[in-house]
């Protein structure tokens, strides 16, 4: 190779690397760049449905409080003094706390009774949609949460194959026939739909119902005040005895957070089965699985209502909360 | 993150890429003076591994990121304002495009390859700052104050989070000027700079992997990068023992080596579950994962010696 061939390779190679900066613009697919593909997707929802129909709303006394907007805002910041060891009670939400213990289980739950749907409220680490994780307990601090969840740890979903909404935004809306759906819609209402069906979920949307949060996760447990045969082989280790979080509704606003501790020696843990069970005596209409596992994150009044520290507290991507009306001029 | 300078708008993560190409091809276009075939390697390979490289960054992001797959269309993927670079795959691509020009040059390609790792480790080590303008390399949160209001630390809304990309960075400098002065003495056989440096690349980047929570290339709870990781430092071991097995040296140390291995995966998954779910203090958790990797790391380290001229 001559001195001339040498030199016609370097300023090649030169030309080529000093065109990078003007594409290279991350190792990572770009947040936006990645929203915006998701919009161009065809969409497996009925967005433009809603658009042209709006939502029946149900028809309710005027609230004597203001809702939260439907967004990412954060909730009014609790009044301290409405805390106390077993719940939280001021004019807009009631929060009550009980532990039970039965059969070398430790169940936690809490009984939330809120006034206007949008105090059912979901946050994200990051930008909607990215992997950013955070603490359940830092988000639920900055967000006000009288009380928080984790939900079904979407950024962790190795196939990004789910249907999620928070606050009304899509997420990803595609239907994942393994997996169940749960969606909370503009009266606070919860919809279970059992393996993601999609002509199910365009039937709700055809009656005029809006998502506002939709989780693929499950099992579901309870729907419609029935107690569902669960797959044999849903999900992760579904007859193992593991650390299990729940939801369900029980009345109208009225909700029920339960979380069955395990993985110690005070607490051994739950199977789906016993889980749904135990929804089901509590008197849930609807009931929904979510992550369990290290997932499992329980905070209440900043602190963690199960046996946990932040030593072991796991990120992660987003959380269900329940957020005050009364803003703390109102305290 | 992009700048607007003279006109013109460019990325700030590409700049820093581009400054990584061209510090490694200065370094490399410096160690390979001494006869015309390496020059002509040389050459060669600043033209082919940054257009192979570049390919191969792009083509295993776009096979194996779960986040990109659901989006997965041919135009996205030609498409590289977009984001997402797999940093393996740049390597493969590098390696790929060097092999070819010593092919090309009439180099063996074992001693081309030890003149390419100080190259490597310097295009790492300015390649990772580039990811602070980008959502990489940062930790989980952090649940000690010991980092809060360093360099080391970045907070944003919620939580403190380690900037992993400076000890990524770091750890390319140490590595580089470690197979620089390696290849320099020349006291050891063909190929040693490439695997020590495979070794010592493999397992400090096991480590940062581990720190690492960005969700690039992530699978749930596994990162394909550890994965490749893991299986890069324990070809390099895996070499190194059959070497002394041919040898007929050491034979004891190959056999000890090749036994270890399964244990210190074990014990890797191990200390990755405990990090997850283990109330015991990180710090110790990491400690103890340092002490972990430290064990392949004597063992090659050790066998590489024995198996060496000297040894």
């Amino acid at each position: 190779m001559s001195n001339k061939t040498r030199i016609l390779c370097i300023t090649l190679s030169a030309i080529f690397v000093l065109s990078l900066p003007f594409y290279l613009s991350s190792g990572a697919l770009l947040d936006d760049e990645r929203n915006r593909l998701l919009d161009e997707m065809p969409s497996e929802g009925a967005g433009l449905i809603n658009l042209l129909i709006p939502g029946a709303r149900a028809e309710t006394t005027a609230p004597a409080l203001a809702p939260l907007p439907i967004d990412f805002s954060s909730g009014p910041k609790p009044n301290p003094a409405a805390f106390s060891e077993s719940g939280y009670e001021d004019a807009s939400i009631s929060l009550k706390l009980e532990t039970q213990t039965q059969d070398g289980v430790v169940w936690r739950i809490a009984y939330v009774t809120i006034s206007d749907p949008s105090q059912l409220r979901t946050a994200t680490a990051g930008k909607l949609g990215s992997s950013r994780v955070a603490m359940i307990s830092s988000m639920a601090e900055k967000f006000g949460a009288v009380v928080a969840i984790n939900a079904n740890y979407m950024s962790n979903e190795p196939e990004k194959k789910s249907f999620e909404y928070r606050m009304g935004e899509k997420v990803r809306a595609k239907y994942n026939n393994a997996k169940d759906l749960l969606i909370t819609d503009e009266n606070g209402d919860f919809h279970v739909f059992v393996q993601s069906r999609k002509e199910e979920v365009q039937a709700f949307l055809s009656a005029g119902h809006t998502i506002i949060n939709a989780f693929t996760f499950g099992p579901a447990l309870i729907k419609d005040s029935v107690l569902l045969d669960l797959d044999p082989n849903y999900s992760y280790n579904p007859h193992g005895r593991e650390p299990r979080m729940a939801i369900g509704q029980l009345d109208k606003l009225s909700y029920v957070i339960v979380l069955a501790e395990g993985r110690t020696q005070e607490s051994q843990g739950v199977t789906h089965i016993e889980l749904a069970d135990f929804m089901y005596a509590l008197g849930c209409q609807q009931a929904f699985n979510f992550d369990g596992g290290n997932s499992g994150t329980f905070i209440f009044n900043g602190g963690y209502y199960q046996d946990k520290s932040i030593s072991n507290e796991r990120a992660q991507s987003d959380m269900l909360y329940f957020a005050t009306l009364v803003a703390p001029k109102g305290w | 993150m992009s700048l607007s300078a003279f006109g013109l708008s460019f990325y700030i993560y590409g700049l820093f890429i581009a400054a990584a190409c061209v510090a490694a091809g200065i370094l490399l276009l410096l160690i390979s003076r001494k006869t015309k075939a390496l020059k002509d390697a040389a050459a060669l390979t600043c033209l082919l591994s940054p257009v192979l490289g570049l390919i191969f960054a792009r083509v295993v992001y776009c096979l194996f990121d779960p986040n990109f797959r659901q989006l997965a269309s041919f135009v996205a993927a030609l498409d590289l304002t977009i984001g997402g670079l797999s940093m393996f795959g740049a390597l493969l691509g590098i390696g790929l495009g060097a092999l070819l020009a010593a092919k090309r040059a009439g180099v063996k390609a074992i001693e081309w390859l030890d003149m390419l790792t100080p190259a490597i480790f310097a295009f790492v080590a300015i390649a990772r700052l580039g990811e602070g303008y980008t959502s990489l390399g940062i930790s989980r949160p952090l649940i000690t104050g010991v980092l809060d209001n360093t360099f080391l630390a970045f907070r944003d809304e919620y939580d403190a989070y380690l900037r992993t990309y400076y000890l990524e960075s770091a750890m390319g400098i140490l590595l580089c000027g470690f197979s620089l002065r390696d290849l320099l003495k020349q006291d050891g056989r063909r190929g040693d700079v490439a695997l020590t440096g495979a070794l010592l690349f493999g397992l400090s980047q096991n480590l940062f992997e581990s720190l690492r929570y960005d969700g690039h290339l992530r699978y749930s709870f596994v990162g394909l990068q550890q994965v490749l990781s893991v299986t890069l430092f324990t070809l390099a071991l895996v070499i190194f023992a059959v070497r002394l097995l041919k040898q007929n040296k050491a034979r004891g140390l190959a056999i000890v080596s090749l036994c270890t291995l399964p244990i210190v995966l074990a014990a890797i998954l191990g200390i990755e579950f405990m990090i997850d779910r283990s109330q015991l203090s990180k710090w110790l958790s990491y400690g103890l994962y340092i002490a972990v990797l430290c064990i392949p790391l004597a063992l090659g380290l050790v066998m590489r010696k024995r198996s060496g001229y000297n040894g």
